[in-house]
């Protein structure tokens, strides 16, 4: 199988420092233990369009071997790039972050690329395995709950912070890994009239709910059994949500 | 007690409103006095019957009722709807607990999404589709687990680009942070955009007619997903900040094995107060409050628990609550929704029976 990890160049949130992003280093981990399932043949490429940026470059001192850059100016839109880049490569399953950390962070990318090559894609991944000809996918979704999911190849998956670790740097693994530089695709990406601004934190809503929304419902003295029914048929109208 | 209607009192100081409005200020009218202790007149439902454009709220409706995110989505499409546009809801069904409840939320108008297993292919298709017929000149998502992947695939789906995780949202600025949370972009609200959850604030105002409109028809997706299961998940693993129902157990509690029991046969996960874990009776990693977990559950059942101001921080966004306890002035039963005065563990013994 022939696996491509999608990186994009991260940044320190407290520093601003190139930093790889550490749910692309999460998809490494993830690839590498889905070659262990698999073929000996099975390759795993890290992809990236843009510059050799550190902090992509350091995502081969944390398994990954092999890298493809290609280069483009950073600010241009890499999907053209990447789409290239998949139709030459043909890959099986294509890894991603669930969100960026040092762009614009919206986590579009993956779905866009998705539709440019009409693959299906699921969100959020923990864990990955070989089904036959398809692949099955859990999903990590909010108050601990899991979703397995089948999926046909070849196929995109972002992956989730509650993933297994990503492998620790290792130097020398650093230092020896292949890049392969190639040139891009140049495509300026539309120019946006978004401002910028340094982060502001601003407050969480949460007066609203210190007062029980509706008018609160009291039981003086019940007998046990009331009250149990009582407690079920309330908590009843709140769950599975 | 009387009270003034300057509405009523303009009315009748009105002359000619043709062709311009004339008021004869002279005029003292004894009619645009009402007695405030007549019969209080049901809230009037706000119908936008012409609306200026449309904007949408995309919603989960998970498990058929609106939770609070799905509230500040319906709020913040308010906000960019103003008075004269119409907010569309679209979810996969309509609350079945309380119909009125996407009126009350601010919503105008409602669109059902049929998708009976979980497919976001087929979601995102039905939502593309239902831009393609409406024009909205807003869509707004959750930006939650399902609601942000299904806000992805409309943007790639309709080519545009998605305003991800609004912090703030005004109708001429939203403000999202971007480059690993060191920056924030602002701009003009773009047409998809979806918000953080508990930044913008639901609506409050006079509930609105939500009117349904038809189903949208999408053609078939490529399936390329092709099954999905949710997993049963223990209650007892899941951390203690993320677990949608709790139970907890207070000083008022002696039988702790029971009520651990009693955890597992509810399907909720155990908590306790600082008093219980100081006394080792419960593991201090269960501990709810300022110096333990703070919670997100969507329901809190408080065990003889008085509710002391360092454990109500710890349940400060929890929406639902139950608190049995022999105190009726015990400080959590001014915060529950359900609020029982009986023995903690008479009422635990009961419980655990009918389960
Ligand atoms: C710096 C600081 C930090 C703190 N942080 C936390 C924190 O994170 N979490 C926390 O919980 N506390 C915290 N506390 C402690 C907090 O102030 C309270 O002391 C504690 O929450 C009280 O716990 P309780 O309600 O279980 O016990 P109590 O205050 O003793 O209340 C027991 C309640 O049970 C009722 N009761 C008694 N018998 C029965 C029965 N048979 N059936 C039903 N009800 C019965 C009583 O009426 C009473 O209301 C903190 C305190 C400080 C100073
Ligand atoms: N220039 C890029 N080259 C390769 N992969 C990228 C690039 N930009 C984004 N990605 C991938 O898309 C994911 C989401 O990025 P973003 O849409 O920028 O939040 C990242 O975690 C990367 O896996």
């Amino acid at each position: 199988m022939n696996i491509i990890v999608l990186l994009s160049a991260g940044r320190d949130p407290q520093s601003g420092t190139p930093r790889p992003v550490p749910v692309e280093l999460q998809a490494i981990a993830l690839a590498l233990a889905l070659a262990t399932h698999l073929a000996p043949t099975t390759t795993i490429t890290g992809l990236h369009a843009g510059e050799p940026d550190p902090s992509v470059l350091d995502a081969l001192g944390h398994g990954l071997t092999t890298l493809t850059l290609l280069r483009t100016n950073p600010a241009d839109d890499p999907l053209a790039t990447l789409a290239a880049e998949i139709d030459r490569a043909r890959p099986d399953l294509i890894l991603a972050g669930r969100r960026g950390r040092g762009g614009t962070d919206s986590g579009l990318l993956p779905y866009r690329l998705a539709r440019a090559r009409a693959m299906p894609i699921a969100a959020d991944a923990i864990a990955i395995e070989p089904d036959g000809n398809d692949l099955a996918i859990l999903q990590s979704l909010p108050r601990g709950a899991r979703r397995r999911l089948t999926l046909a190849r070849p196929a995109i998956v972002t992956i989730h912070e509650a993933a297994p670790p990503a492998r620790t740097f290792a130097f020398r693994a650093r230092r020896s890994g292949t890049i392969h530089e190639k040139p891009g695709i140049p495509a300026p990406s539309p120019t946006d009239n978004h401002e910028i601004r340094p982060y502001r934190q601003r407050p969480r809503l949460i007066a609203e709910t210190t007062q029980p929304t509706t008018a609160g419902h009291l039981m003086l003295a019940p007998t046990p059994e009331t009250a149990a029914a009582a407690v079920l048929a309330y908590v009843e109208q709140f769950r599975g949500r | 007690m009387i009270r003034r209607d300057p509405r009523a009192e303009r009315d009748a100081m009105v002359v000619s409103r043709t062709p311009r409005l004339r008021l004869d200020r002279t005029h003292r009218g004894g009619a645009s006095l009402t007695r405030a202790d007549a019969p209080v007149a049901a809230p009037t439902i706000i119908h936008i019957a012409e609306p200026a454009f449309l904007v949408f709220a995309v919603i989960e409706a998970a498990g058929g009722a609106l939770n609070r995110h799905d509230r500040q989505v319906i709020g913040a499409a308010r906000t960019l709807a103003g008075r004269d546009a119409a907010v569309v809801v679209l979810t996969p069904h309509l609350p079945s607990q309380a119909p009125d409840a996407i009126g009350t939320a601010g919503g105008d108008r409602t669109i059902t999404l049929p998708t009976p297993t979980y497919d976001p292919e087929r979601s995102a298709a039905l939502i593309a589709q239902a831009i393609t017929d409406h024009a909205p000149r807003h869509v707004v998502f959750p930006e939650s687990a399902d609601g942000g992947d299904l806000a992805r695939r409309v943007a790639a789906l309709t080519e545009a680009d998605l305003f991800a995780g609004a912090e703030s949202l005004t109708p001429t600025q939203a403000i999202r942070p971007a480059q690993a949370g060191r920056v924030e972009l602002r701009a003009t609200p773009p047409r998809l955009i979806s918000i953080a959850p508990d930044r913008i604030a639901p609506y409050h105002g006079a509930p609105h007619a939500a009117d349904p409109l038809p189903t949208p028809a999408a053609a078939a997706t490529p399936g390329g997903i092709r099954a999905a299961t949710t997993l049963a998940v223990d209650a007892a693993t899941i951390p203690l900040d993320q677990a949608p129902l709790v139970i907890a157990a207070g000083n008022g509690v002696t039988d702790f094995a029971g009520f651990l029991d009693l955890a597992r046969a509810l399907g909720a996960t155990p908590g306790a107060s600082r008093v219980v874990c100081d006394a080792g009776a419960l593991p201090r990693a269960l501990q709810v409050g300022a110096s333990g977990t703070v919670l997100n559950a969507e329901c809190y059942i408080a065990l003889g628990i008085s509710g002391a101001p360092q454990h109500l921080q710890g349940i400060g966004t929890v929406e639902h609550i139950v608190a049995i306890n022999t105190d009726l002035h015990a400080a959590i039963i001014a915060r529950a929704g359900l609020a029982i005065i009986a023995d903690a563990q008479d009422v635990m013994q009961a419980l655990r029976a009918m389960l």
